[in-house]
């Protein structure tokens, strides 16, 4: 276990390294000056080549591209986010401010994708081929079929325009999150009630079933314990790539519905060329996707003990 | 007794089975032998009410035989186990469910009577050979003491020396046991050697219903000669009549 661990530890290692890299030297090497760009957001002017130049160096952008790399990971080993190059404050507690505003509508979609299509998966499956049954596939290709921007739009139309019944824009109450969270919800929705309606379906047909099921075992007990387990493991694969799918989802609905947020930060910190809170922003997501990767891995081994076993 | 009156199966417009009428008293063995696409898994799956006949009954004892808690020797013996439970877990299993107590020391003679070691139920079911699978297969079977275990070509995934023994396996343990053994096969020799009664599937109908040492030596119909002097021919009825 200790060695499945720590390999699966050593791969979480590399793959955060990496991305790190990759977008510092996307950044380093994006057309423009980045000097130029800091010292105008900074200044919010048209700035002397001096200027410029001063800013250049008080960056670190005057010295090459591994010193200025390691200027950055050195203090981030120690867990020093560093600080931004246009307004100078520290970044961490700007990351987590927009972290505040980002991860509870995350939360908020991924409880909404789920409410909705486990029981939306689970009743079409009691009848497959019914119309219910179709019913759900159908709601379910029209959700992935729909971009979130769109629907976004649309719900804003419906809800904030026509309806006046909730808020379009900003962040300052709860209700202002209901109409984001919906946006991004409905796509989860979407792709979990396919895989879960299909994981039960392929489980329920596993050879073994007919060997027991007249055996005086449950209904109840078979899905608990042979059909959900089975199902689990191509859901639980999608689960993970939807949360990957929702970070990035969740930059597009912060910038449709003016909320702060990570996706804002993301976005004001790229037009400014601001290293230090693209980084963050890059490696926290990074970190996120392969947390969520190593505990969907071990949730795998708990599930089925063949996997892994042979490369353990 | 095990009745099938009247049975029709439809999967769709196709008939399946057209008006199947068997009977298995207790304690006997009747081998249903036919062809592949003659309707033997169907009949199977109807027996254990997996599927609803669309005319006709099936009954244990004029029960329901999902009353009798039947039991289902399958033909992929490693297939028949869910792959990530241990086969302990897997065998218990009916007896979980029932909320059986095992006699003291039910599942130790059980084992030594299918010569698997006990260690090996410790083991998942692609951990052991397929002759071990499938001796744990008949374990899981047998071990509530269901009345009736229909065996689904339980030797046809194994080698011939496997299969012999396996089989010499499943006559002991009925006479110690006393269930009521359904025996769907392909192989004649096999039927003939190991069972009470033969009853020959065709185009899922009846062909034929025969004392398996009559039918060895004098079948009616000519689909059931022609099968005899295949099984003949092949060796598989040398010393079975």
């Amino acid at each position: 276990m200790i060695q499945v661990f720590s390999g699966l530890l050593l791969r979480a290692f590399v793959v955060l390294s990496g991305t790190a890299l990759l977008t510092f030297a996307l950044l380093w090497n994006a057309p423009g000056d980045p000097a130029q760009t800091i010292a105008m957001a900074r200044f919010d002017a048209l700035l002397s080549d001096d200027v410029i130049e001063q800013v250049r160096q008080e960056v670190g952008l005057d010295k090459g591209f591994w010193q200025a790399f390691w200027a950055w990971l050195g203090p981030l080993l120690r867990l020093d986010l560093g600080y931004s190059a246009v307004t100078g404050r520290p970044v961490g507690p700007d990351l987590w401010a927009a972290v505040s505003y980002s991860f509870p509508l995350a939360g908020a979609a991924l409880a909404i994708g789920l409410a909705m299509s486990v029981p939306l998966a689970v009743i079409a499956t009691k009848r497959p081929g019914s119309l219910l049954d179709r019913f759900a596939v159908g709601i379910a290709s029209l959700g992935n079929a729909i971009p979130a921007y769109w629907l976004g739009l649309m719900l804003i139309l419906l809800f904030a325009v026509k309806l006046a019944w909730l808020p379009a824009l900003g962040a300052s109450t709860p209700a202002h999150a209901i109409l984001p969270a919906l946006t991004l919800g409905l796509g989860v929705a979407a792709s979990l009630t396919r895989i879960i309606r299909s994981g039960i379906l392929e489980a329920r047909g596993q050879a073994f079933l007919p060997a027991i099921s007249r055996r005086g075992v449950s209904e109840r007990a078979l899905g608990k314990d042979h059909i959900a387990p089975h199902a689990a493991i191509p859901v639980i694969t999608v689960f993970g790539l939807e949360l990957a799918f929702l970070l990035e989802g969740i930059v597009l609905v912060e910038v449709i519905f003016g909320r702060p947020g990570l996706g804002t930060f993301l976005v004001q910190a790229i037009l400014s060329r601001d290293f230090s809170h693209v980084q963050a922003v890059v490696v926290l997501t990074a970190l996120i996707f392969v947390t969520v990767n190593l505990v969907i891995d071990l949730i795998y081994r708990a599930i089925d003990p063949r996997i892994g076993e042979n490369n353990a | 007794m095990l009745s099938l009156r009247n049975l029709h199966v439809k999967r769709g417009s196709r008939v399946i089975l057209h008006d199947i009428s068997l009977s298995l008293p207790a304690g006997k063995t009747l081998a249903v032998v036919g062809e592949s696409g003659a309707g033997k898994s169907t009949l199977i799956a109807a027996i254990l009410s997996l599927l609803k006949p669309s005319a006709g009954d099936v009954t244990w004892n004029a029960a329901p035989t999902n009353r009798a808690r039947p039991a289902l020797v399958m033909q992929e013996p490693r297939a028949a186990f869910n792959p990530v439970c241990s086969l302990r877990r897997s065998v218990m299993e009916p007896v979980v469910a029932q909320g059986l107590t095992l006699k003291e020391g039910r599942l130790e003679r059980l084992c030594a009577g299918l010569e698997l070691p006990l260690e090996l139920l410790e083991r998942r079911p692609e951990q052991v050979s397929i002759g071990q699978a499938q001796r744990a297969g008949i374990l899981r079977a047998l071990i509530p003491s269901p009345p009736l275990v229909l065996f689904d070509e339980p030797l046809s995934a194994l080698d011939a020396v496997t299969q012999k023994h396996t089989a010499r396996l499943i006559s002991e343990l009925q006479q110690e046991e006393g269930f009521a053994a359904l025996i769907v096969t392909h192989d004649l020799g096999y039927a003939v050697a190991h069972s009470d009664q033969i009853a020959v599937l065709k185009d899922g109908r009846i062909e034929e219903i025969a004392d398996a040492k009559t039918f060895a030596t004098n079948p009616q119909s000519a689909y059931c000669n022609s099968l005899r002097d295949a099984a003949i021919a092949l060796g598989a009825l040398e010393g079975a009549a």
